[in-house]
């Protein structure tokens, strides 16, 4: 039969429709003013260089004993776990009686670019740490890292095994080199002692050009097109834009620190090998003793299931568990369905491991 | 196609083309041309609206308009390809099949049209104009103008452009990293040449596998009932066809190319700009990124002299405390005794003096 059932004048009136919902829309984003982001009533309490580490206001009368450090990626901006009202992954933890801090890592300028995994890891993170151990009078802390923070943050508990109590990772690349991993294929060839020479930056934009590259049709062709369906729904159209603005808040990432994390991490596969070697001390997965949970997303296109799990057979700890979020990379934090599944899942998980 | 199948000049069309452009209006546009070409007429009536409400949209939110902007557009040169394709079958009866292939190859053709493209020759319409464009403006490492264009004669120009630049000493080392420049330059335009290229390939890669997909939907009788569905097929192909293509080992060196090359002529571009600054005694990059990583060294140094006090403190505490601890056990410190001692006078001592 006729693979169309379109009749020539509904094409025009298709087209007609959609010219008319694209132009209402444009005017209701026109009039949209500036976007909100970021739901959750938070204070600074250190900041160093451009990083600043906030806390989190409680939402509950008691809080658990143990605070918990969100280690956010380099790439991107850490409000994508607040981005807003009843999709907050924070809001969520805070709602589950966690007391919860984040660290902020600014935006990184050409005075920065010198800056090391070193600096990162054994520097930065290991202060924030210590400031909320400090603050809290407290041996260990729980840590929870996101994505690349997740990396981050397995490396510092390998190398301070002392200072951490749990460790949640989610989303977080162990195996760089898993079948699927698109990101870690093109990574690959790219000769980035070419990339990133002394003194520079990679540009945030790039990094944006990257991940669109991943899914390109979808992600431009597709996304905005479909878009024009919610025009006249100021809430989700707003929704989408509060999501727009994170993608591309991209902060340029400190030369150093990319080609390090690109060479030995992406290109190397440095991590489960047990190779990778920051600031003198050697990041050995198996190490890490203390209470694992790792979180990964079943559609994640960014960091594939595979390159999560991994982690199952590296670390030492005799309490690992794992938790398939059934969606993809970004919808893990900002997703209604996330909102309800992770926060509670979360917060029992260290209540059971707080004592 | 013939004008009686254009359904952007049937009755119904040039109603409805009244009423859009009537709503243009309202929203603060001049109206169209009346003999304006009618294939034009969706993209040009956007334009000028656009031009219109421009002026309105918070700076804040005009990447996100062009976003939009450029994949409507996109989405109506495909609308008007497959409306083309949809009116001619409607009339094709039992012969669909041979005039399926043939409007996907006329598609193809015109794809071809377009290919090995300088970055202004792609139809603005194209589905992959914008995302040549998001890599432009990701790169950009230099002004606009002196990138357009990457054939022979364009490329010519920007070499004399750079020549012109003002030097302040035209000698023969600020020459041979101009030439350097403009070589890796050179490198860099040859991979965009050749990464448009090869999305050409892949879209009319993608247009086979459309058609394949709309012949299954024909012999599985689920018939495509709207534009938007047929869109979307569409996007689905490019999208499968891509990620066939990006996982192999063609496109990770080709996009290593791309992206190793930019980033060449990126850092040339510096010592280009150093040789001019070297000249009006101004610091360079190099100074910069060197006075930059010693700023650093010293960021590094004052956290671990801070660090080194807070231990210190710390220590200092610890012994406090257990001093203070003592203390309590052991009764008055021994310092107190000793003064005590040194008050009362030491018979010997004085006997001694005396």
């Amino acid at each position: 039969m006729n693979p169309f059932a379109i009749k020539p004048e509904q094409i025009a009136e298709e087209i007609y429709e959609f010219n008319l919902k694209l132009v209402r829309g444009m005017h209701t984003l026109a009039e949209m003013g500036d976007i909100d982001v970021g739901v959750s009533s938070k204070d600074p309490v250190y900041a160093e260089d451009k990083l600043v580490l906030y806390r989190y206001r409680p939402l509950t009368p008691r809080q658990n004993p143990v605070p918990v450090l969100i280690v956010y990626a380099l790439v991107n901006r850490p409000y994508m776990a607040d981005l807003e009202e009843g999709r907050s992954l924070i809001q969520g933890m805070l709602e589950a009686g966690l007391d919860v801090y984040l660290i902020d890592w600014g935006y990184p300028d050409a005075g920065d670019s010198h800056l090391s995994l070193d600096d990162y890891i054994n520097g930065y993170l290991d202060r924030c740490v210590d400031v909320i151990r400090q603050r809290h009078d407290l041996e260990r802390i729980n840590l929870l890292g996101i994505c690349q923070g997740g990396t981050f943050s397995l490396c510092y508990t390998a190398l301070y095994q002392d200072k951490v109590k749990n460790l949640v990772t989610t989303v977080t690349p162990v195996d760089f080199h898993s079948r699927d991993d698109l990101l870690s294929h093109l990574a690959g060839h790219v000769d980035i002692d070419l990339c990133v020479d002394d003194g520079g930056n990679v540009p945030g934009e790039l990094m944006n050009w990257v991940f669109i590259m991943l899914k390109p049709y979808r992600l431009m062709g597709q996304k905005y097109v479909n878009l024009v369906d919610i025009m006249d729904e100021p809430d989700r159209l707003k929704n989408f834009m509060r999501m727009e603005k994170w993608i591309f808040d991209s902060p340029a990432l400190a030369g150093r620190a990319f080609r390090e994390f690109i060479a030995d991490f992406y290109q190397a596969n440095k991590l489960i090998k047990g190779q990778v070697i920051i600031g003198g001390g050697e990041v050995d997965l198996e190490r890490i003793t203390v209470p694992v949970l790792n979180i990964y997303a079943r559609d994640d296109h960014l960091v594939p299931p595979d390159a999560s799990r991994a982690l199952a057979g590296c670390v030492g700890t005799g309490d690992y568990s794992e938790l398939e979020f059934p969606g993809g990379h970004i919808g893990l934090y900002v997703s209604a369905r996330s909102r309800r599944l992770l926060p509670p899942a979360i917060a029992d998980w260290l209540q059971e491991r707080s004592g | 196609m013939s004008r009686e199948s254009n359904p952007f000049v049937s009755p119904e069309w040039l109603d409805i083309q009244r009423r859009y452009l009537e709503t243009l209006a309202a929203a603060g546009r001049p109206e169209e041309e009346a003999d304006a070409e009618p294939a034009a007429q969706w993209q040009r009536a956007m334009e000028q609206w656009w031009e219109a409400i421009l002026p309105r949209v918070p700076d804040a939110s005009r990447s996100y308009f062009d976003n939009l902007l450029h994949q409507s557009r996109s989405f109506f040169a495909m609308t008007e390809e497959f409306a083309r394709l949809v009116t001619d079958m409607a009339g094709a009866g039992g012969n669909w099949q041979s005039l399926l292939s043939r409007r996907i190859n006329l598609m193809k053709e015109r794809l071809q049209g377009f290919a090995v493209p300088g970055a202004e020759e792609i139809d603005p319409s194209q589905p992959w104009r914008s995302l040549l464009e998001s890599w432009n403006r990701a790169l950009a490492v230099m002004p606009d103008e002196l990138f357009r264009g990457a054939d022979g004669d364009a490329l010519r120009s920007i070499t004399d452009r750079f020549l012109a630049l003002p030097a302040a000493g035209p000698g023969a080392d600020y020459l041979a990293v101009v030439r350097d420049t403009l070589k890796l330059w050179g490198d860099y335009q040859e991979h965009c040449r050749h990464y448009c290229r090869v999305f050409h390939r892949l879209g009319s890669e993608a247009l086979d596998r459309l058609e394949q997909r709309i012949r299954k939907r024909g012999s599985e009788e689920k018939p495509i009932t709207s534009l938007r569905e047929l869109y979307a097929l569409w996007i689905d192909c490019n999208e499968e066809v891509y990620a066939e293509f990006a996982a192999g080992e063609e496109y990770a060196v080709l996009y290593a190319d791309l992206v190793s090359s930019l980033m060449a002529f990126r850092r040339q571009s510096r010592k280009l700009l150093d040789v001019s600054l070297r000249q009006l005694e101004l610091p360079t990059t190099e100074t910069v990124a060197a006075l930059t990583k010693s700023q650093l060294e010293l960021r590094r140094q004052l956290q671990q002299t801070l660090a080194e006090q807070r231990r210190a403190q710390s220590e200092i505490e610890a012994l406090k405390a257990e001093l203070e601890d003592l203390h309590r056990r052991t009764g008055p410190p021994r310092q107190t005794a000793k003064k005590k001692r040194a008050r009362t006078p030491d018979p010997g001592r004085r006997g001694h003096k005396n």
